[in-house]
């Protein structure tokens, strides 16, 4: 334990150190990149130990490393405690995590039909991770978890406080959930629940852009209180990111070199490439030779199709000549996601600069979230983006915490096809009137895009007057598909009162709503009114998951209102919405349910509920159900005979029973019957016997399981899932 | 109305191919190509027995090919002239023509090459899918490994990939 624990200590210290040194130097360099990690390691803990022997004795590094857990609420941070907190737990913890994940997994399985287990984790992160919401629904998770964890080991304490005590602490002790929901999430968060989420989004929805960036930024607000943007967005890799900043400063220069340099090397590259195929042309492959450009495009055309346009454009242009020729076509640069895909340390404004003049004249969704870009420059990349990138049709800027309201009325004025707009986490720190997600920014700006808009993500926002934003929405915006109001405060609750009705009335064809952890209340209504409402005809994706604290919200009453005519409901998040009972749940019309999220709802928690029939309401479609630290015996395990009875015609493939209170009759069933199971979490769940409460993922630790709880898959076909 | 009537009259032109080979084809067949359905229209050739139209850039065992797939394909809907907005898919190839194209690389860069010469759109296609499956996921190193390419960058062209290779987050 203790081991561990030094290093992490010796990481998050190093940063703060560097950083403080650094700070003056630079407030806004990036992060650094993943592949710099290591040695930017090796180097930091090198120093850091320098440090420490010169400076103090390890008392003080130990105080400083606390501060420096505050200041940024750095992922190793949060994961190690976690761990290192329970014993059993210890994995569970972790668990959790990857059991969330896997509903991306399952996503996929949805898709495609195949197998998913194996590998979705580290595929799915870097994917899907877009989804907004998804910060939302993990936090709500580990909330529970972790109270669990304080009952069950106190001893914990000291490993597990650190990261939860530093400075944050005033936050952190009166709500830890909040905390860690809204701080946590950026990685720990992001690769649990979001993942399904995100996962799912894809599957329902056309825009992929990411909400990852919103859970990054949320992390560094939830920590950045104090520390400077910079330091936010390094929380995901605290140590890394600050050693990476010194190296950062050679490779800008040759930034500024390529912006000049660029236009001519391009001219260049075409005649003088010319010449070198002449020259070695007797060895060169006709590949890279006589293949015609028009056709060598088509192809390209294929491949960016699956694989995306950006990391394959980078990897074509690197091949040969001819192919980086063809590759530089414009029209085939159209989603650029600049975020994942290009490292964090050149995420700098001549690179954004460099990229809108050179990649993006034929770009339609541009991704830049959490790039660095100081407030004066935006004004530029604006202007440079209205006269580069007429065709744009969606961006995400979520973290651009110096976004200003003059900045998006810029925007929406001179993109004149902008469909989709990402704005979240941009004032986190407030600055009510001048920032671009203010009340009256919004409203202005989402009545001059007006029927063109079908995305609006606002999600980690502090936002003001709610109900005009949706007044505007229904009065102006009736193609809204998409509306992320998730991790969003308010000031007072008036400000964040959502009518439902109204909303309903104006944006028929709302697919997605996420309030996931918010403020938001939704508005009381007459009879009349709500008999009125036509619904939401089409929505497929509904979250109100709250952490404990905002679980009261949401009632029967409002499930129903919101989801009256949702027929098409492919996905319900409403974990710790404690005032729900299975009265809404069971008469929603919803037919084919694929996620379905309960833990924390009194579905799970009462004797007499009627989890049973819940279960054997959506037996046929559900993919995904979450039932984590469900207490009651009996409607748990007949929920789980209903499952089963479906046989191999059970689609489930991830069931979180996660500290729930399952006998293992029930989960043989469930083992024995349901061929398509790709993951199980049996963490903590007190009736099974020793040796299998955890995760369990993947055919090969299925098989494992079965053969342990000693039961054998009915059908015969499932091996060949995997 | 003349196609009809030439349908009927005379259902099969000549093709001739680089090596000088003959082939009898069924006149609704060549006209998937684009390029001899131009070449029929422009030079009035439709009426013409024993008309041969020349095909100076595609060999005897590659037209052989072609036709075979066109044979196959002749009853396929014509794709539209515009068909742009047309959602591209890689995964959808039929299984006979995952057959058909189970050939050396040599053999399918011609077929490619004589797709486009000949204008015939549904082979083009699924001949670039085909290359596109063999591309993707790939890294550079593998891709030129796999067509046997040279790298033949200009040394401002290595400069500028170089740089793109720092920035870009995954190899």
């Amino acid at each position: 334990m203790s081991e561990e624990v030094a290093p992490s200590v010796e990481d998050t210290k190093m940063p703060e150190q560097d950083g403080l040194k650094e700070k003056a130097d630079e407030c806004s360099s990036s992060p650094a990149a993943k592949d710099s990690e290591g040695s930017c390691r090796e180097a930091v803990e090198a120093k850091s130990v320098q440090l420490q022997k010169e400076q103090s004795p390890t008392d003080k590094v130990k105080s400083t490393t606390v501060d420096i857990n505050t200041l940024t609420p750095s992922t190793p941070s949060h994961t190690p405690p976690q761990l290192l907190a329970t014993e059993t737990a210890a994995t569970a913890p972790v668990i959790p995590d990857n059991i969330l994940s896997p509903p991306k997994s399952e996503t996929q399985t949805d898709e495609t039909n195949t197998a998913t287990s194996t590998s979705c984790s580290p595929a799915s992160d870097g994917q899907h991770s877009p989804v907004g919401e998804q910060p939302p629904p993990r936090p709500t998770l580990k909330p529970k978890p972790k109270p669990k964890q304080e009952q069950q080991e106190e001893t914990s304490a000291v490993n597990g406080s650190i990261p939860k005590s530093g400075k944050p602490l005033a936050t952190a002790l009166s709500n830890k959930k909040l905390n860690k929901s809204a701080s946590t999430s950026p990685r720990a968060s992001r690769s649990r629940k979001p993942k399904a989420l995100p996962m799912y989004e894809s599957e329902i929805s056309d825009n992929k852009v990411g909400i990852k960036l919103c859970i990054k930024k949320s992390d560094g607000v939830a920590g950045g209180d104090s520390t400077p943007s910079a330091a936010s967005p390094p929380v995901p890799v605290p140590a890394a990111t600050k050693p990476a900043r010194k190296r950062v400063r050679k490779p800008k220069q040759p930034d500024s070199d390529e912006s000049e340099c660029e236009p001519r090397k391009k001219k260049v590259s075409t005649s003088s490439a010319a010449e070198a195929v002449e020259g070695d042309a007797v060895e060169q492959s006709v590949w890279a030779e006589r293949l015609p450009a028009e056709v060598l495009f088509r192809i390209f055309e294929h491949v960016i199709e699956k694989d995306g346009c950006l990391p394959t454009l980078f990897r074509l242009g690197r091949v040969c000549s001819l192919w980086r020729r063809v590759s530089l076509t414009p029209s085939l640069w159209h989603t650029m996601d600049l975020t994942t895909w290009i490292k964090e340390k050149y995420r700098t404004e001549l690179k954004l600069k460099w990229f809108v003049d050179n990649r993006c004249s034929a770009c339609t969704e541009l991704n830049v979230s959490n790039w660095k870009i100081s407030d004066v420059s935006i004004n530029c990349f604006l202007t440079k983006l209205a006269a580069g990138c007429p065709n744009l049709t969606g961006i995400t800027l979520s973290g651009w915490k110096g976004f200003t309201s003059d900045n998006l009325t810029y925007l929406v004025d001179n993109m004149k096809k902008l469909e989709r707009l990402d704005l979240s986490s941009i004032n986190l720190e407030m600055n009510a009137s001048k920032t671009a997600v203010g009340m009256i920014s919004l409203c202005n700006a989402l009545q001059t895009i007006g029927s063109r808009l079908t995305h609006l993500h606002l999600a980690h926002n502090r936002l003001a007057g709610i109900p005009q934003i949706v007044g505007v929405l229904s009065a102006h915006c009736p193609n809204l598909e998409l509306l992320d109001l998730s991790n969003v405060t308010t000031q007072a609750t008036s400000h964040g009162v959502l009518h439902i009705e109204k909303l309903q009335h104006g944006c028929q064809k709302l697919k997605v709503l996420r309030v996931t952890n918010s403020h938001i209340t939704p508005s009381t209504a007459g009879m009349q009114e709500i008999m009125d409402s036509p619904g939401f005809p089409n929505l497929e994706e509904l979250s109100v998951a709250a952490t404990t604290d905002e679980s009261r919200i949401i009632c029967d009453d409002h499930l129903q209102r919101l989801l009256k005519s949702s027929s098409k409901l492919k996905l319900l998040d409403v974990r710790n919405c404690t005032r729900l009972t299975h009265e809404s749940l069971i008469r929603l019309p919803a037919w084919d349910i694929k996620h379905l999220y309960l833990s924390g709802c009194s579905v799970t928690r009462d004797v007499g509920s009627g989890l049973e029939l819940i279960a054997s309401k959506w037996a046929h479609s559900l993919i995904e159900l979450d039932l984590a630290w469900a207490n009651v015996q009996q409607p748990i395990d007949n929920a789980l005979r209903a499952l089963a009875e479906k046989g191999s015609e059970c689609p489930l493939a991830h069931l979180n029973l996660c500290g729930s209170s399952v006998s293992d009759e029930a989960v043989k069933e469930i083992l024995k019957n349901c061929a398509n199971m790709s993951s199980i979490n049996l963490a903590s769940c007190r009736g099974l016997p020793r040796g299998v409460k955890r995760l369990m993922q993947g055919a090969q630790q299925l098989r494992e399981l079965r053969e342990v709880l000693g039961v054998q898959l009915k059908d015969s076909r499932s091996s060949g899932s995997n | 109305m003349n196609t009809e009537k030439t349908k009927l009259k005379m259902p099969s032109i000549k093709l001739q191919s680089s090596d000088e080979e003959i082939f009898d084809t069924d006149i609704q067949i060549a006209k998937c190509s684009g390029t001899i359905k131009t070449m029929l229209e422009d030079c009035g050739m439709e009426d013409d027995e024993n008309a041969i139209v020349p095909l100076p850039n595609v060999n005897s065992t590659i037209l052989r090919k072609v036709l075979t797939w066109a044979h196959y394909h002749k009853d396929d809907p014509q794709p539209t002239e515009d068909d742009e907005s047309k959602e591209k898919r890689t995964d959808d190839i039929i299984s006979w023509d995952a057959d058909f194209l189970k050939v050396d690389q040599g053999t399918l860069f011609e077929l490619i090459l004589a797709a486009n010469y000949l204008d015939i759109k549904g082979l083009l296609e699924l001949t670039c899918k085909t290359v596109a499956n063999m591309i993707k996921g790939k890294t550079p190193e593998e891709i030129r490994k796999t067509f046997n390419i040279k790298k033949d960058f200009t040394p401002a062209e290595e400069e500028q990939v170089r740089k793109e290779n720092e920035w870009c987050e995954e190899k």
